[in-house]
């Protein structure tokens, strides 16, 4: 599954630091919007990449050694435990006073409103939310989420359904015609 | 109503939230600490060098066995903690979540159980192994009891759902004699853990060991529950007014705290702040009189107001076993004699510091600053302030356990080490990486 589509290194080894080097931040800055907490997303990137780096002989091997990471992140922020009980940072709350401030470009009661909506995707099942982050940040199509995801389409579909009513998100008929659209190109 | 650009300028925001690469990839290559496990994969295997490193590994086993056992046949060779050590006045043994252990399911899936470790405060050493009930899952430290040996732990056994799971929480009693631990399930419901907020937000053991206090909360009610351990009554404080998780600040080092005249601390985030539905850090610490038999969470607690510079910037608050102390890391110390600034604001501070971070301690009866008990001097403080976790304290607060810099520079890592008349001594082989759930 992880051969099929995404560009192949020429079929080449990737080694881990190469990885690290061109593709890692990316995956960070994924596991860092997928969980919405710096400490989390540190903890889930660090426990991945530990076993990612035993076995990266199989891993560098791959087409698409990031998906494959993406997926295992993915999995693990699927997985992952309450924090009260696990090795964790305690640094969630002491991060939330240091969110950006109403200084940022955008005016306050934008930021107000999109920093609500950030409260409510954090507080939407773990799969809904996955599905939302996968599609609205990194661009994914339904198909490609489903494979991350480890689910059908139109499951993906499902998901992102829920969370986009839940979050009060109006679909623009346009939109939604592209995301079809998107689909039936894939 | 909101539209799709809407959500995508949100999550935008979230990029903030990436972590340091410097920093993953350090944790990932770096050598584990004597206490850690996956030893084996946090290096690459060089097949090359496998065979050398076979025997030079087990060269050094043998080395080290051997002079093990010469130091500990010869009387008086042990090395001895100094009896003026502060290592004697903490409690003699911790637990730690041990290593997880990862089953391979196949599809890029692990199964993780873990187990909890007792160890010797005096030597690092592991005492005794506790597995998971049952077959499989993970053990988790929840607390300690004052008695030194008897320690709070959830289970959380694996289920089919990826959403949810349940956990239970046991009671640990260790025997120094057999070195064995007697795990007793404790007869309080499970209750589910998973990725919507809500549940259980904390728990704690009472200082006698007799009584579990657990915080719950949804988005309609908070309440404290007191499961009495001899006879399973139940005492419960509720709060049910609109209110926004306000038990969000529990978890990871900011515990649940019971004294032994009864004030068990929570901390409590600002009700009906500017934002509603925005997690808020915690606005204020609230002491709750256990003597009484339940009823509501605000009327019988008083308000401990800790609403320090910027923001509420504390981390961990710890309330001492006299119930007459409360001890916190904070930003911005306050000045000795001075009470914290008014806690009846939510605004979040810039992260701009102008003095050292410190933990500093703070009168129950009065609300003011009574004394700075220790300030670390790493590089950066800031970015580490909010790793100084706080574990344990004696009942006057002059001894306690923390996390602290395991060397000098600000490289060195972490380490649990006591914090005594301002000077850290670490704990031996209790070097950590992050928050480490420990009771003492």
């Amino acid at each position: 599954v992880y051969k099929q589509t995404e560009p192949t290194d020429g079929g080449r080894v990737v080694t881990f630091e190469e990885f690290a080097a061109s593709r890692l931040p990316a995956v960070l800055a994924f596991a860092g919007v997928l969980t919405g907490q710096r400490a989390t997303a540190e903890d889930i990137a660090q426990e991945v990449l530990i076993r990612a780096h035993a076995k990266w002989d199989m891993i560098g091997g791959l087409d698409r050694p990031e998906f494959y990471i993406r997926k295992m992140v993915l999995n693990e922020f699927l997985s992952w435990r309450r924090r009260s009980w696990r090795l964790v940072h305690a640094a969630d709350a002491a991060g939330a006073t240091r969110q950006p401030g109403p200084s940022m470009p955008d005016h306050a009661d934008q930021y107000a409103e999109r920093t609500a909506l950030l409260a409510e995707v954090g507080k939407l099942p773990r799969r809904q939310r996955a599905a939302i982050v996968l599609r609205y940040y990194e661009d994914r199509s339904d198909t490609e989420i489903g494979e991350l995801l480890g689910c059908r389409p139109g499951t993906v579909r499902a998901h992102a359904a829920k969370a986009l009513s839940t979050l009060r998100i109006e679909m623009q008929p346009d939109q939604a015609t592209l995301a079809t659209h998107r689909e039936r190109e894939v | 109503m909101r539209n799709e650009h809407d959500l995508r300028s949100a999550l935008c925001l979230l990029e903030d939230q990436t972590p340091d690469i410097a920093m993953v990839l350090q944790r990932v290559t770096e050598p584990m600490a004597p206490n850690e496990g996956r030893s084996q994969s946090r290096r690459a295997r060089r097949p090359g060098r496998q065979l050398l490193t076979g025997l030079l590994a087990a060269a050094a086993v043998i080395a080290v066995t051997v002079v093990a056992l010469i130091l500990t046949r010869l009387p008086g060779t042990q090395v001895p903690v100094p009896p003026s050590s502060p290592l004697h006045e903490v409690p003699p043994y911790y637990v730690v979540p041990g290593p997880d252990h990862f089953t391979p399911l196949g599809k890029g899936r692990d199964r993780v159980t873990q187990d909890v470790l007792i160890k010797s405060t005096l030597t690092g050493k592991t005492l005794a192994i506790i597995r998971p009930p049952g077959s499989g899952g993970t053990l988790g430290v929840a607390g300690a009891a004052a008695d030194d040996r008897t320690f709070l732990l959830v289970a959380t056994s694996p289920t089919r759902s990826e959403l949810y799971e349940y956990s239970r929480l046991y009671v640990a009693r260790f025997d120094p004699v057999d070195r064995k631990a007697t795990l007793t399930r404790l007869n309080i419901p499970a209750f589910r853990d998973g990725p919507n907020p809500g549940g259980v937000a904390g728990v704690v053991i009472s200082p006698d060991g007799s009584e579990v206090a657990v915080a719950f909360e949804n988005a309609k009610s908070a309440q404290i529950k007191i499961y009495s351990l001899p006879n399973g009554t139940v005492r419960t404080w509720k709060y049910t007014a609109p209110v926004s998780y306000p038990f969000s600040g529990l978890g990871g080092g900011n515990a649940l705290t019971w004294s032994r005249n009864g004030l068990l601390a929570f901390d409590w985030s600002y009700a009906r702040s500017a934002s509603p539905v925005m997690p808020v850090p915690p606005q204020g610490m609230r002491l709750l009189n256990t003597s009484l038999s339940g009823g509501s969470l605000i009327a019988d607690s008083a308000p401990f107001c800790l609403q320090l510079e910027f923001g509420g910037a504390y981390y961990g608050q710890y309330l001492t076993s006299d119930g007459k102390q409360v001890i916190v890391p904070v930003y911005s110390p306050v000045k000795i004699g001075r009470r914290p600034a008014k806690c009846a604001t939510a605004a979040a501070g810039n992260g701009v510091l102008k003095s050292r971070p410190a933990i500093e301690e703070f009168s129950v009866s009065t609300g003011r600053a009574t004394a700075i008990l220790g300030q670390f001097s790493w590089g950066n403080r800031q970015t580490l302030l909010e790793q100084e976790t706080l574990y344990w304290s004696n009942p006057s607060g002059s001894v306690l356990v923390v996390l602290g810099p395991a060397g000098p520079g600000p490289d060195a890592g972490q380490t649990l080490g006591v914090l005594s008349h301002g000077r850290f001594t670490p704990l031996p082989r209790a070097r950590v990486v992050g928050y480490t759930a420990v009771a003492f």
